[in-house]
């Protein structure tokens, strides 16, 4: 059967690895970007998201054709003209906004399950013992999965570029909300993949990418707006955090900019300033969730010693408990002990 | 090749490894049982880097596993008692993967891919999923998987469980032909008469400590065991009884049905002597076999089945 291989004879040493590969960007994902890619290519959900985005893509730039054809024919030449610009912004303001908003959820949706699914199916271990790196493992998720992300939004570039032909819409907000939408998604995305580490199904990552989101975009602002209008804080530093931390604030002066042709709170030309910092923010998350995921796969191991009896498991867990009779339905009995988040 | 010294792991108050020696040499199959919870796995996993020990040291190809972690993983191959596996791989993409994380050129990879499948037998199984595959077939992926870098040792955590008895004698094969290539092979298992065939050597550990560790000639004495021989004689056995009761290297002889249990005295070899006794008193010898010390039976009387 086997007697007869060849196998000893292709093996080489392991070359060193000269300065040029050193720099290869892909090299910092290493071989997991190239694996995730594959693998995603074979899933139906890659092909479902596409052809979703692209519906509400459709149905968005139908429903404000619609709207623009029912105000009326009527008017000149000049004003056909300045409708069709008006026109413009509206679909430009749209995708600006679908991208953004669904940048945030996809990317923290494609990336809830990213390392979660190694740890479930104990593939972590294994990968520990070649000479991947953590970082390797982290950048390998985020890059191919932002890959995916980024080549859906991208379906929508072309239908920016057609209608910029309208006018109305200057390069630079469009760019600028891009951009936004980017570093948005990659902060959400950074923040799904650490939250993925210790979450058992996707969904608790989703729900508390969701509910962290609501807290920093929507609780915080709104505690600094209360302050803001107490007087316990200046009304220019809100503004000044507001822009620099929150997108939600600088896509909305953005769009107020792009309705009016001029800067709203004047944040405009502070969106590369905000995006710099959520891309800190990232970085910060990832290098988290590099030191994490190496602690989680060297934790992998005791799975077979009872958890009450390791100092991690003890700490969770508390003294020991008494053992609980069943009482009732097994079914139910067996549901009430398990936690409840 | 492998060497720990004073190799000690603590999971909180839980003591999973103490003071474990090991050495087993270049080219040795070296067979790792203990009752389930006895730290096999964990001194495996601390081997392969995958845990640090609380105190001690361990070698790899003279390497401190402790400060030459990248350079160890280069040199072992370690595939767990569990096995996962990626769903949407097929298995050449699978082995592939791999041998792109050990930093295997792109275009030599093919060749080794077609290699460590030929070598495992997997050649028509290139194109299919992994998880379609039986669990016989992913332990042997799992095994080219960690051929694939040509590991001057292998770690295998029982290879052989949930295989059928057909997959497990191709495993055991298997073994055989990585030893004759010059593999240094630590492999732990339950099923004890499996490692009795192929290792070289044995190490029985219990509580995180071994009970015993060398060769299986060397455990009869540590347990105190005299040697046996059954015999059959044609005909009436009882002159075969008085003749060999008065042999003064033998320390007693029962008979068991038609055959006779021979029980030499400590310390004496059972060289031809009852054959030749038998024979020159005209008795006819038709069956004499030596009775071997089965690993079982050794594990079951070495360890007491202390469970964490």
């Amino acid at each position: 059967m086997r007697g007869d291989t060849t196998y000893g004879s292709f093996m080489q040493k392991v070359p060193a690895i000269n300065l040029f590969q050193c720099l290869n960007p892909l090299r910092l994902a290493g071989p997991i970007f190239d694996k995730e890619l594959r693998v995603a290519s074979r899933r139906r959900r890659l092909y479902v998201l596409r052809f979703g985005y692209v519906a509400l893509l459709v149905l968005l730039f139908l429903r404000l054709w619609f709207l623009m054809l029912r105000s009326g024919q009527a008017g000149g030449g000049v004003f056909q003209v300045s409708r069709l610009g008006e026109l413009g912004k509206g679909i430009v303001l749209a995708v600006l906004w679908l991208q953004f908003l669904s940048g945030q959820i996809l990317a923290a949706v494609l990336l809830s399950d990213a390392i979660g699914a190694e740890v479930r199916q104990r593939t972590l271990d294994v990968l520990f013992v070649t000479p991947i790196r953590s970082l390797q493992i982290v950048m390998g998720k985020l890059l191919s999965k932002l890959l995916q992300l980024v080549s859906l939004l991208a379906i929508s570039l072309p239908v920016l570029a057609v209608v910029r032909v309208f006018g109305g819409v200057p390069w630079g907000s469009v760019i600028a909300g891009l951009c936004v939408t980017l570093s948005a998604s990659l902060f959400g995305g950074a923040l799904s993949l650490l939250l993925s580490i210790s979450s058992r199904h996707f969904y608790h990552a989703v729900l508390t990418v969701g509910l962290s989101f609501i807290v920093i975009w929507g609780l915080v602002p709104l505690v600094l707006g209360h302050l803001a209008s107490a007087q316990c804080i200046a009304g220019t530093t809100v503004t000044f955090l507001l822009g620099l931390t929150n997108p939600f604030v600088v896509m909305a002066d953005l769009t107020r900019g792009i309705l009016t042709g001029v800067g709203g709170m004047g944040l405009s030309a502070a969106w590369p300033r905000h995006c710099l910092f959520l891309l800190g923010s990232a970085g910060i998350l990832l290098a988290w969730s590099d030191w994490r995921v190496r602690r989680i796969a060297l934790r992998v191991a005791p799975l077979r010693v009872p958890e009450t009896t390791t100092e991690a498991g003890a700490r969770h867990w508390g003294a020991p408990r008494a053992i609980r009779p069943v009482t009732g339905s097994p079914i139910v009995w067996k549901e009430r002990c398990r936690p409840l988040f | 090749m492998i060497e720990t010294k004073k190799l000690t792991k603590n999971f909180g108050s839980l003591v999973a490894v103490s003071n474990l020696d090991l050495y087993i040499g270049a080219g040795d199959i070296f067979g790792f049982i203990g009752p389930n919870g006895a730290g096999k796995t964990t001194t495996m996993r601390i081997l392969v880097t995958l845990l640090e020990p609380t105190s001690g040291e361990a070698f790899i190809d003279g390497l401190d596993i402790s400060k030459h972690g990248k350079d160890v993983r280069r040199r072992v191959g370690y595939m767990p008692d569990f096995m996962g596996v990626y769903d949407d791989l097929k298995v050449f993409e699978y082995l592939e993967f791999f041998a792109a994380a050990f930093g295997i050129e792109y275009r030599k990879r093919k060749a080794i891919v077609d290699g460590v499948l030929e070598l495992t037998d997997l050649v028509s199984k290139r194109g299919a999923p992994v998880d379609s595959l039986s669990r016989g077939m992913q332990q042997r992926l799992g095994l080219a998987r960690v051929l694939i870098h040509d590991p001057k040792v292998l770690i295998l955590d029982e290879p052989a469980s949930g295989l059928d008895p057909r997959a497990r004698i191709e495993m055991r094969e298997l073994l055989r032909e990585l030893k004759r290539m010059g593999k240094t092979i630590m492999v732990s298992s339950h099923i004890l008469s499996e490692l009795e065939e192929i290792c070289d050597r044995i190490g029985i550990i219990e509580h995180g400590q071994f009970v015993f560790s060398g060769s299986m000639e060397e455990i009869r004495p540590r347990l105190g065991i005299q040697s046996k021989v059954r015999v059959k004689v044609l005909g009436d056995p009882a002159p075969a009884v008085e003749m060999l009761s008065a042999l003064p290297q033998i320390q007693k002889v029962e008979t068991t049905g038609d055959y006779l249990s021979v029980t030499f005295c400590e310390g004496e070899k059972t060289d031809g002597i009852i054959a030749r006794t038998l024979v020159s008193g005209g008795v006819d010898l038709v069956y004499l076999q030596p009775e071997q010390l089965k690993l079982d039976d050794a594990f079951l009387q070495l360890t007491k089945g202390i469970v964490h």
